[in-house]
């Protein structure tokens, strides 16, 4: 799975914190797109059907070999083929393939978080295939050599002058920060290479097996120009991104374009169930589906975490999300950012190697509350800490750090006993002595350390409630009943 | 089944602990609906003639939203002569001379659409492929066509008026280039092809014999926020849409 950059989280985060435009993007982004879809929660779309399509969903996971093999076998009587990748890398062999048969020279991409996930560009461009991204904002941040940093605005962190100066550059137009003088350049240029393309690569949004369908949501309509005018299209989807019918995705195409955009719907959705049929005038003459379970069979296998695959991905969570916002995208360092990537990007790729990011979340349960389909990321977040606490043979995760579980192990036993507990306070007390200046722990030592480079800790008072209870109260308390 | 594919769903059954559990799952998997749900929501669309006006109002309120343009007619000849004006009066994006691509439908053959633009010489083109020739080659002069139209004319199989969207569904005489390539789409249809919102339209999918192996929901002019959130209409798409609705 690609990363776009070599630092580390803490350093990613720190350059993000001092980023003042970012953050005003993103507040935009949030208080319009996030508060808005909450707004639609509270309004038009009642708990009851959200619950509903959860309950669909989590239907739909319980038995998804038989929802698989439906939608399978209905996409092949239409003549298209389905093929099954157990990791990232088969699948985007077989796009290789497909394309090497195909004698294919350039490929359109519709915006598709697995293609990321799988890392498909850089392996076709090895092989002197151009890969062009053809949503507008997917498009710059190519041109630019960037990182995506939203699921469904993927340049916000860059401004307009920086996307003017870009175009002069990449598409020799004259120097214009007019979004629609700068669009209308982008559409002339991707407009040749989606007419030229001989393939088209795509995700897959929702597919519903009962009609034999994948469905793709869009509102620029170059998904729709990447499945229909190249003579190849293939669509790749995460194993989960299944649902059994017809109502099912009524129910949940209404959640998803209000979680993503607080949109009614998005100006186009597209349900392809295989090649062009006999007297078409036009589409794809061949049409492959690449499942993929990439890490995705593990998280179904765990109660734990079978839950998070119902997600829809609509990047509702990261309209809503605190860290989100002050963080961005591109801190996540992963294909999948956000608090639904903090759960994911550990199960897909080592929750050792991503430690930072479930422990990076704030916990305060935005995201849970916005989540169309209630996903408790809040808890999956938890349960990973734990995993990262006290280690996890099932998902091969060392404990981060055993001095820390030592030491909470020690307090546990300290405040157990109320002897222990005193002593370790008298000690405390003294030991403390040299750090306390202005009544406040300024300089903590160890773990310590870390908080109080930002903030003060209090010192443990000269005397607790207990020992003021005895000294003070008690004895007054007893004068009073005296009396 | 080749190999790989079988070991997928040997893994598959394995995480769902279907291979060692003796308990058979028999649920209705794919009847998700309530009992008689579906039958409610295809008896909401017989409409009176009032209701259905009541729709195309709350229609053209969403649509002002979605910069879709909504034009009545009273007769499907009416709809030929407002079409040939939005024709009349939209210049080509790409330049090259005034040609549209259309359908073959019979609502749009009533159209007389041919006769209404001959005064501005605009041509029109039928997306249909000549039964007679091969296909290949057909396909390759009709994609030729759609990407020199300025214009594209479909029907709509239904629209939900909550929402704007339009269901075409794909098929012979019905390229799905018609509503994308060309700079501008006309669609077309008539007033009991109107219905409430999706559950409603989702209902009439369901009730089809069959689906097609595409179709589409299409809801204004193609539209993208990618620079600063400033919304921009024709990213790739049309960059303008039209609907058409005959109140015969």
């Amino acid at each position: 799975m690609h990363e776009q950059s070599d630092k580390s989280y803490r350093e990613l985060a720190n350059e993000a914190l001092g980023d003042e435009r970012l953050h005003s993007a993103i507040r935009m982004i949030q208080d319009r797109i996030g508060k808005g879809t909450r707004h639609l929660w509270k309004t038009e779309i009642s708990q009851e059907l959200r619950d509903k399509a959860k309950k669909a969903r989590m239907r739909t996971l319980d038995n998804l070999d038989k929802v698989l093999t439906t939608l399978t076998e209905k996409i092949r009587a239409n003549g298209g083929h389905v093929y099954f990748a157990k990791t990232a890398e088969d699948a985007r062999n077989y796009c290789l393939k497909v394309a090497q048969k195909n004698e294919v020279k350039r490929v359109v991409k519709g915006k598709s978080m697995t293609s990321a996930e799988i890392g498909v560009d850089h392996l076709l461009e090895a092989h002197d295939i151009e890969v062009v991204e053809t949503d507008l904002g997917e498009f710059i941040i190519q041109l630019a050599h960037d990182a995506p940093s939203h699921i469904i605005a993927p340049c916000i962190h860059m401004d307009k002058q920086q996307i003017g100066r870009l175009f002069e550059k990449e598409l020799g137009i004259p120097y214009s920060e007019d979004p629609p003088t700068l669009t209308k350049a982008a559409r002339k240029a991707l407009r040749e290479k989606l007419l030229s393309a001989d393939m088209g690569i795509s995700g897959c949004n929702l597919a519903c097996a009962e009609t034999g369908h994948i469905s793709l949501v869009s509102n620029e309509g170059n998904i729709r120009m990447s499945t229909t005018m190249p003579k190849v299209h293939v669509a790749l989807m995460g194993m989960e991104r299944v649902i059994a019918t017809l109502a099912e995705h009524d129910m949940l195409l209404r959640l998803l374009t209000r979680g993503a955009a607080a949109q009614k719907i998005s100006t186009y959705v597209s349900f392809l169930g295989g090649p062009r049929q006999p007297g078409e005038p036009d589409g794809p003459e061949e049409f492959h589906l690449v499942i993929i379970d990439n890490g995705r069979m593990k998280m179904l296998a765990d109660p734990r975490f079978r839950e998070v695959l119902s997600c829809i991905r609509c990047g509702s969570c990261l309209n809503i999300c605190p860290v989100y916002g002050r963080i961005g995208g591109h801190a996540y360092n992963a294909p999948y950012p956000g608090p639904i990537g903090a759960v994911v990007m550990p199960l897909f790729n080592g929750v050792n190697k991503h430690a930072d990011l479930c422990r990076g979340e704030s916990l305060c349960g935005a995201c849970k509350d916005i989540c169309p389909v209630n996903n408790d990321l809040p808890r999956m977040l938890s349960e990973l800490r734990h995993m990262l606490a006290y280690g996890d043979e099932q998902w091969d995760v060392a404990p981060v750090d055993k001095g820390e579980a030592l030491a909470f192990k020690g307090w546990y036993a300290a405040m157990s006993s109320r002897t222990a507990y005193n002593l370790l306070v008298k000690t405390g007390r003294l030991a403390q002595a040299p750090f306390v200046s202005d009544g406040m722990l300024k300089k903590g030592i160890g773990p310590l350390g870390k908080w109080t480079a930002d903030r003060d800790f209090p010192p443990i008072a000269r005397q607790t409630f207990g020992e003021r209870w005895k000294t003070v109260h008690a004895p007054r308390l007893k004068g009073d009943s005296n009396e | 089944m080749n190999n790989a594919e079988q070991t997928f769903f040997t893994r598959l059954r394995d995480a769902l602990g279907r291979n060692s559990s003796t308990r058979a799952v028999r649920e209705p998997l794919f009847d998700s609906r309530e009992p008689g749900e579906l039958d409610a929501l295809l008896a909401r669309t017989n409409r009176t003639r009032k209701e259905r006006l009541d729709l195309l109002a709350t229609l053209k309120e969403f649509a002002a939203i979605l910069n879709l343009r909504i034009h009545t007619a009273s007769s499907t000849d009416g709809a030929g002569k407002t079409i040939a004006e939005i024709a009349r009066t939209t210049d080509t994006e790409w330049g090259g001379e005034k040609r549209i691509t259309m359908h073959d439908n019979p609502l749009l053959h009533g159209l007389n659409l041919e006769g209404h633009c001959k005064q501005d010489g605009i041509a029109v083109d039928i997306s249909a492929i000549d039964p007679d020739k091969d296909e290949l080659t057909e396909k390759l002069r009709l994609r030729h066509q759609a990407e020199a139209a300025y214009m594209g004319i479909t029907g709509a199989d239904w629209c939900a008026a909550d929402c704007g969207a339009i269901a075409v569904m794909a098929g012979p005489g019905r390229g799905r280039a018609t509503s994308l390539v060309p700079s501008v789409h006309v669609a077309v249809l008539t007033l009991d092809q109107l219905v409430a919102d999706l559950p409603e339209l989702y209902a009439q999918l369901e009730n089809r014999a069959s689906l097609p192996v595409s179709f589409n929901f299409i809801s204004g002019p193609s539209k993208t926020a990618d620079i600063e959130a400033h919304m921009v209409h024709g990213a790739h798409g049309p960059r303008e849409m039209h609907l058409i609705v005959i109140t015969e």
